[in-house]
């Protein structure tokens, strides 16, 4: 025990009491020793709680009817790919269609074909006032000249924001 | 699934089963003895200790003699016994911790050897166990150096700063 402190703290300055104490400590008695005649039972109870334990997470029963059903639903997934695959490949449009197509059709289908697309790609204009966009404000100041003699004096103090509601309003009479 | 042979059934070699249980028998103190410093707690011991047990069961053919069948089973319980500290201290708030360490003395009323003992729970897990295992499990270096997977050199620095920080409180308080 000696030899134990001495090699354990490095020193040699421990009188008797202090020897007695760490002698005290290290061989304190932590728990009863009745707690070890039943240590070994608590192991084997644990170690047969471990099998149990296992044994009844998956029962042998279960497990054959698990890996059946398992078995099913595998093949199932598998003949309902190979059917999708099989459809695909039956009623897809071949090569040769293709083609013919492109090449034969008749000059109004594909007509109508690029009308539709240019439709889909023109961004739709903002709503016009006008309902004669072909006919510039030139245009329809000529036509005012025509219907009123005495344009040049009706126009003197008329700006041009004005000119242009006038022609909206003259375009509104006539189309509805 | 793992399969675990049943060690107390008759188809089993009998010469395991008497193996086992005077592994058992022999082991069964030191071992309880060091996880419980460890652990500072009887409750945790006693798990942790019959869980050693356990794992060495089922682990039983795995052990190639190539240490002693102390070393091994020390070893095992080492790991154990980290691994319920770390859950403890997963589930504990670190403030609590210092209450916990002086929850279980075995003392009554001696002042210095509750001092020595609060010493050594305060040491860090790796310290704590090469002094439990240098100065009251006796092992040699080479062995601790095994069971706790560290080379000599680093143990035996271990066991210096553990021993002088013990020494100092032990000093300390019988001056």
């Amino acid at each position: 025990m000696k030899n134990n402190f001495d090699d354990v703290f490095h020193d040699q300055d421990f009188d008797p009491t202090q020897m007695e104490k760490l002698a005290v400590w290290k061989n304190q008695t932590l728990i009863e020793e009745a707690y070890f005649d039943k240590f070994q039972t608590c192991v084997q109870q644990r170690i047969r709680m471990n099998i149990e334990i296992q044994s009844i997470t998956i029962p042998s029963s279960q497990k054959s009817s698990l890996g059946r059903r398992k078995r099913i639903i595998n093949s199932t997934i598998l003949g309902l790919a190979a059917l999708f695959v099989l459809m695909f490949f039956v009623f897809r449009p071949s090569s040769s269609e293709k083609t013919f197509t492109a090449s034969h059709a008749p000059q109004a289908t594909l007509q109508a074909k690029k009308n539709t697309s240019k439709k889909e790609t023109i961004p739709q204009k903002a709503p016009a006032k006008s309902h004669h966009p072909i006919d510039t404000n030139e245009q329809k100041i000529e036509k005012l000249k025509t219907e009123n003699d005495n344009w040049e004096i009706a126009m003197q103090d008329i700006s041009d924001e004005e000119l242009e509601d006038m022609i909206w309003e003259l375009d509104w009479e006539e189309n509805f | 699934m793992k399969h675990v042979p049943n060690p107390f059934s008759n188809e089993n070699a009998l010469s395991k089963e008497q193996q086992f249980r005077e592994v058992i028998a022999q082991y069964q103190k030191p071992i309880y003895y060091f996880v419980r410093r460890m652990l500072n707690n009887h409750e945790d011991a006693h798990d942790v200790s019959q869980n050693t047990f356990v794992i060495a069961w089922e682990k039983w053919d795995q052990f190639r003699g190539e240490s002693k069948r102390s070393t091994w089973l020390h070893t095992i319980a080492y790991r154990e016994a980290l691994k319920c500290i770390e859950r403890k201290s997963k589930n504990v708030s670190s403030q609590n911790l210092p209450e916990m360490a002086s929850e279980d003395f075995p003392f009554d009323g001696d002042e210095i050897l509750i001092a020595l003992e609060a010493a050594m729970q305060s040491l860090p897990e790796k310290q704590k166990a090469v002094f439990i295992l240098r100065y009251f499990e006796e092992k040699t270096y080479e062995e601790i150096a095994a069971i706790t997977d560290t080379s000599v050199g680093a143990l035996k620095a271990n066991y210096h700063h553990a021993a002088e920080k013990i020494k100092t409180i032990f000093k300390k308080r019988n001056t």
